[in-house]
């Protein structure tokens, strides 16, 4: 699973995610990608997931992109803890996106293919998603 | 000789600015803005579906015969385009008025034709890295796009370079003639389920004694 191999601070505040996606709404490196429609955390898991639906569903061929990294660290108190007492310990890592981020991208493979294994990895991220295609393929 | 025809857009003359422009996309209109080198720039309107039309079929790098409020036409370029970021479609466009003698710099569209042995018989995966090269030209030889045939590309170590492009006559090539245009990726193997999972699975008689020993050990643990 994708994680840092080192960060300056164990934890972080949450932040908001009011607006749309600033950087990286484009599709890059492959021809078609997976953008988001909703702001959200994803998971080193959940990302994890999507990849394999997407690696399995194309089984030969074609070339996967991720676009994301989960480099933001989510804390989780113990179970059945009263509140209080500080934060609770890193539990795992979220990539936060925003509408219009480009998730993954993939080339080499056929238009059909490339939706059907998109539409797969879109059923394991906690976002509703959209399969867009580069300007001009 | 025969003049080219170039497609034409017509376009209106916008005073509303600023947020008031939602009002206008709601209605169909797309928001635009027309400069040139020693021309004041023109906030316009144009109509979103025709622009999205001729958008797609001339691309980014033909000239346009931009008539506004039914003046005389002006050759134009489409220069940019701003797309929301969710519904993918155009906000707003910039329009660019040419000299017919000025040089212009220009991203032109790479297309790559044929079919590589690589791809089709060895199962690797095409790989456009460049898509668009810069190119200065005087606006009469500018090129929709440039063709290259993948054919050269026989084996995985085959690149095709910024080098290898055939440049029309009139046109100069800015991209670095180094950079890799195109290559082909060895095919990636099906990744299999992890073989741990199948053989974790005990026998049946092992499945038994596990569940006996795991039953008489439980009450102990609590």
């Amino acid at each position: 699973m994708l994680m840092p191999s080192r960060v300056k601070h164990r934890k972080v505040q949450r932040g908001r995610m009011s607006g749309q996606a600033k950087g990286g709404a484009t599709v890059a490196f492959g021809e078609y990608g997976l953008a988001t429609l909703e702001p959200a955390w994803i998971t080193s898991r959940q990302i994890e997931a999507a990849r394999r639906a997407m690696t399995r569903s194309v089984k030969r061929g074609g070339k996967i992109w991720i676009r994301i990294f989960p480099d933001k660290p989510a804390t989780k108190k113990p179970a059945e803890t009263r509140m209080g007492s500080g934060k609770g310990a890193p539990d795992h890592w979220v990539a936060v996106v925003k509408p219009g981020r480009i998730l993954f991208e993939m080339a080499g493979i056929g238009h059909e293919e490339a939706v059907e294994a998109m539409r797969l990895a879109g059923h394991k991220l906690p976002v509703a998603t959209r399969v867009v295609t580069r300007e001009g393929v | 000789m025969t003049t080219p025809v170039h497609p034409t857009l017509a376009a209106t003359h916008r005073d509303i600015t600023g947020k008031a422009v939602a009002r206008l996309r709601r209605e169909g209109l797309l928001p635009a803005v027309v400069f040139g080198h020693g021309t004041e720039s023109v906030s316009v309107t144009l109509d979103a579906h025709a622009f999205d039309q001729l958008r797609r079929h001339v691309g980014s790098t033909a000239l346009i015969d931009l008539s506004i409020d039914g003046h005389r036409a002006r050759k134009a370029l489409i220069h940019g385009v701003q797309y929301h970021k969710v519904t993918r479609q155009a906000i707003h466009a910039d329009l660019f008025l040419v000299r017919m003698t000025e040089e212009l710099t220009v991203d032109v569209p790479v297309h790559l034709v044929g079919q590589s042995e690589a791809a089709e018989r060895k199962g690797g995966t095409l790989l456009h890295i460049v898509d668009t090269v810069k190119v200065r030209a005087l606006p009469d030889h500018l090129v929709q796009a440039i063709e290259i045939s993948v054919e050269p590309l026989v084996d995985f170590e085959a690149v095709l370079h910024v080098r290898d492009l055939p440049i029309p006559s009139g046109v100069t090539l800015l991209t670095d003639p180094d950079e890799i245009l195109a290559k082909v990726l060895p095919p990636r193997l099906e990744e299999l389920p992890p073989v741990a999972e199948v053989a974790e699975v005990p026998s049946t008689a092992e499945a038994a004694e596990a569940t006996a020993g795991s039953a008489a050990e439980a009450p102990a643990g609590d």
